[in-house]
C-alpha cells in the first residue's frame, strides 16, 4: 500500500467528515478559465455536497460547473483531515447546488503514526 | 506588469497565517485544491513541492493560481484572503527570503524532523521552491 492510500479515509469516514463541516472551499473557473476560490456554505446530504453560492459564484457555475469543493481541518500536523471532490455543480430545485462527485480525495493524517514502519 | 500596492491589514494577515489551499488547473483545465503552507516573504507567497507532483506539472502547463489564505485552523470560515497571480517555479537552489538556506522556513507545530526532510529533499532537488506574486488580492470579512 502506498503511503497515500494508506493514509486515505473510508467512504463512511468520508461521509462522517463533511457532516461536521458547515463551510468548503470551492474552486471554480472564471470567464478567462483561471481558476477561482471562495468559502461557501455546505451540507452533506444522502452523500453529496449541498452549496450555497450566488453572485459572481452562480454565474462560474452557470457558465462552467466543473468545480473542486475541499473541507479541511488542521488541528496540527499529526491531526490534518481533509476531503476534496471534484465534480459538477448542478443546481437543485431547492435553490442549492449539488456538486455531484466525479472524484473523491482524502487524507488522515492520524494514520501517519498508524503505519506500519 | 508594476507590483500591486498589498494594504497594511492584508500584509499583516499574510505574514501571520501559513495555511492555505492553492488551486491549479488540470490537464482538461478544471481546477483542483492543493492543501499547502503558504509562506509570505517579499510581497509573494512561496511554496515548496515535489518536482513531480500533480501541482508542480499543473503549473509548468499553466501558471495561472489564485491561493485561498486561511485564518483559523478549524472550520474554513472567513477572514480569508485570495491571492490571484501566476505561479513561477524557482530554479533549483534558490534561498526562500528570510532563511539562510540550510533549512526552509517552517510554520509552528512542524516538526524538526519534517523541516529537515524537506531540507534534504531540496538540496537533492526532489523537491522544488515556487512562489505567486499577486496581480490581485481579496479579502473574505
Amino acid at each position: 500500500m502506498s503511503p497515500r492510500e494508506s493514509i486515505r479515509m473510508t467512504s463512511d469516514e468520508v461521509e462522517s467528515f463533511l457532516m461536521t463541516r458547515s463551510h468548503i472551499a470551492l474552486a471554480t473557473l472564471d470567464s478567462t478559465g483561471a481558476p477561482d476560490i471562495a468559502i461557501v456554505p455546505s451540507r452533506c446530504e444522502e452523500g453529496h455536497l449541498v452549496i450555497e453560492v450566488d453572485g459572481r459564484l452562480r454565474d462560474a457555475v452557470d457558465r462552467d460547473p466543473r468545480v473542486c469543493g475541499a473541507a479541511e481541518v488542521c488541528p496540527s500536523y499529526y491531526e490534518l483531515r481533509g476531503v476534496s471532490v471534484h465534480g459538477v455543480a448542478e443546481p437543485d430545485a431547492g435553490g442549492g447546488v449539488t456538486i455531484v462527485a466525479q472524484q473523491v480525495m482524502s487524507f488522515d493524517f492520524s494514520k501517519i503514526q498508524a503505519r506500519p514502519e | 506588469m508594476d507590483q500591486l500596492a498589498i494594504a497594511a491589514e492584508v500584509d499583516e494577515f499574510l505574514a501571520t497565517h501559513t495555511r492555505t489551499m492553492l488551486v491549479t488547473l488540470r490537464t482538461d483545465g478544471s481546477p483542483t485544491i492543493h492543501p499547502m503552507v503558504g509562506l509570505w516573504r517579499d510581497d509573494a507567497l512561496w511554496f515548496n513541492a515535489y518536482r513531480k507532483s500533480v501541482k508542480t506539472r499543473n503549473i509548468e502547463r499553466d501558471p495561472r493560481v489564485c491561493c485561498l489564505v486561511l485564518g483559523g485552523d478549524d472550520d474554513l470560515v472567513p477572514p480569508a484572503i485570495v491571492v490571484h497571480g501566476r505561479a513561477e517555479l524557482l530554479p533549483p537552489g534558490t534561498i526562500m527570503p528570510g532563511t539562510d538556506g540550510s533549512a526552509p522556513a517552517a510554520p509552528a507545530g512542524v516538526s524538526g524532523g519534517m523541516v529537515r526532510k524537506v531540507a534534504s529533499r531540496l538540496e537533492t532537488n526532489k523537491r522544488g521552491l515556487f512562489r505567486v506574486v499577486p496581480d490581485r488580492v481579496e479579502l473574505l470579512a
